[in-house]
């Protein structure tokens, strides 16, 4: 018994199958051609990755709003829940609230003496610039976001340049996470610390050697360093950014040390990327002209 | 012929409109799987079981309705799954494409035979299909001592066994929006 189905019509026509077979030859040499450009012409395959991904992170944004809507709904709900429980105890806490916020207050007169100490500069240098995540890629080697923040966002410094741009530093509230790859006109594409091409001048410990960390295409981040002694740096040390790099904010944390022998290795502190219904945080280093209509449209 | 029949009658009775929806449901499923596949649900996609959703819609539509779903279309999506995951360029357009070739070659045998079968041949492509994958990866990335290996090899193996899982509940959804799509035709 033959399990074969009635002949289309369209197979009738032989010139038809041999269109079929013409265009998957052609198809497989147009992947070949297009894995060879990438490998040793990556800077023109680029402009088309941000071409297209501009293109696409609009209509992303628009097919992932149900489900961002019925996650912001379920995190508001769960929220609610835990906002009712804690308002009982908020009210017995009030006044142990009053005693820590005069040590807050004895603390921060101390932490502006220590910096006028050692010459750090004030805050307010840095400004902050929120971008929703919209697509994360899952390539381990080169792993990647891309956010909602481009050269069209409305966000330019006082002198007219525009604020986004490649290289800056993006954060969110457990650390650093990567630096902006690629910027287009509505999308940015971030490149993660654990991208195999990263490198990053860190501090290590308490007694902040100075180190480098590597990405490896893998979870954790290597580091090496030619100014410690044998078992100065211990698992547990933290990793916190250095003053080199002017895009990264200095003193931020960027992981702990989780293995030393045979090679370092760092876990880093944002490893996991916000979820849908989350933003990370563009550090922009000057005095900003925010369009504000722009701003409320983020 | 009893196998036959009811493919000749489904084709009798499908109206137009249904001939339009055989093209375009492919086409929408492909991109919601796209879409849900690319947008982060809050977790480290490399570090828990996040399934390839393209691959199991990719191999179904390319048994169910071969004559719809061209090999432009796997090229296509393929394309831009390398955009979106920041893989080489045509990386992934040439393992979607070897998979909707399989599909295809074997959809006249398989769309008459049960949801075990049909699972047994996505589990062999989705085999090649990461292996391919991993391979052009560490051959692209340069000297192998020079990127995470293991933790690749592994990666590869787990999105292997929770794209083989996630083949069963995307067939039985997709099967139900088949249904209402008139049957395909096969070459003799």
């Amino acid at each position: 018994m033959s399990f074969r189905g009635p002949r289309s019509p369209e197979e009738d026509k032989p010139l038809n199958i041999w269109f079929q077979r013409f265009l998957t030859v052609i198809l497989f040499l147009i992947c070949l051609l297009l894995l060879s450009a990438d490998r040793w012409f990556p800077k023109q395959t680029e402009g088309l990755r941000l071409h297209v991904t501009d293109t696409l992170a609009p209509l992303v944004a628009l097919s992932s709003g149900p489900v961002r809507w019925g996650r912001e709904r379920f995190l508001g709900f769960q929220a609610y829940v835990q906002a009712t429980e804690l308002a009982s105890q908020a009210e017995s806490l009030s006044a142990e609230i009053d005693i820590l916020t005069l040590g807050i207050e004895q603390r921060d007169n101390l932490i502006s003496e220590l910096r006028k100490n050692i010459n750090m500069p004030p805050d307010g240098l840095e400004n902050y610039l929120s971008a929703r995540v919209l697509i994360q890629g899952s390539n381990l080697f080169r792993p990647n976001i891309i956010v909602n923040v481009g050269k069209e966002d409305g966000t330019y410094f006082a002198n007219g340049d525009n604020a986004v741009r490649a290289g800056l530093a993006v954060i969110t509230h457990k650390g650093l996470l990567g630096r902006l790859q690629s910027v287009g006109s509505n999308a940015s594409s971030v490149r993660l610390l654990t991208d195999k091409d990263s490198a990053l001048p860190v501090l290590v410990g308490e007694f902040r050697i100075r180190a480098t960390v590597f990405g490896m295409g893998s979870p954790l981040l290597t580091l090496t360093t030619e100014e410690a002694l044998p078992g100065a740096i211990r698992i547990g040390d933290r990793v916190i950014t250095s003053s080199i790099d002017p895009d990264i904010p200095f003193l931020f944390r960027v992981g702990e040390v989780v293995q030393t022998s045979p090679d370092i290795k760092v876990l880093p502190s944002a490893s996991d990327i916000p979820e849908l219904t989350g933003f990370v945080q563009i550090v922009l280093k000057d005095d900003l002209d925010i369009n504000t209509e722009d701003e409320a449209n983020l | 012929m009893s196998a036959v029949a009811p493919l000749i009658r489904r084709a009798n009775q499908a109206s137009p409109t249904s001939y339009l929806y055989a093209f375009t449901l492919p086409l929408l499923s492909m991109f919601l799987a796209v879409v849900l596949g690319s947008i982060p649900w809050g977790v480290n996609q490399n570090s828990l079981f996040v399934p390839d959703l393209l691959a199991p819609t990719l191999f179904f539509w390319g048994v169910h309705q071969p004559r719809n779903v061209s090999i432009l279309i796997a090229f296509a999506f393929g394309l831009i799954t390398d955009i979106i995951d920041n893989t080489p360029l045509g990386s992934q357009a040439l393992a979607y494409m070897i998979m909707l070739l399989i599909a295809k070659s074997q959809a006249s045998t398989l769309v008459h035979l049960g949801l075990f079968f049909k699972w047994g041949l996505f589990v062999l492509s989705i085999i090649l299909f990461v292996a391919l994958k991993l391979l052009v990866s560490l051959g692209f990335y340069g000297h192998l001592a020079t990127v995470a290996t293991w933790p690749a090899a592994l990666f590869s193996l787990q999105l292997v066994l929770v794209t083989s899982v996630a083949y069963v509940g995307i067939h039985l959804l997709l099967a139900a929006v088949n249904s209402a799509l008139p049957a395909p035709y096969f070459s003799r």
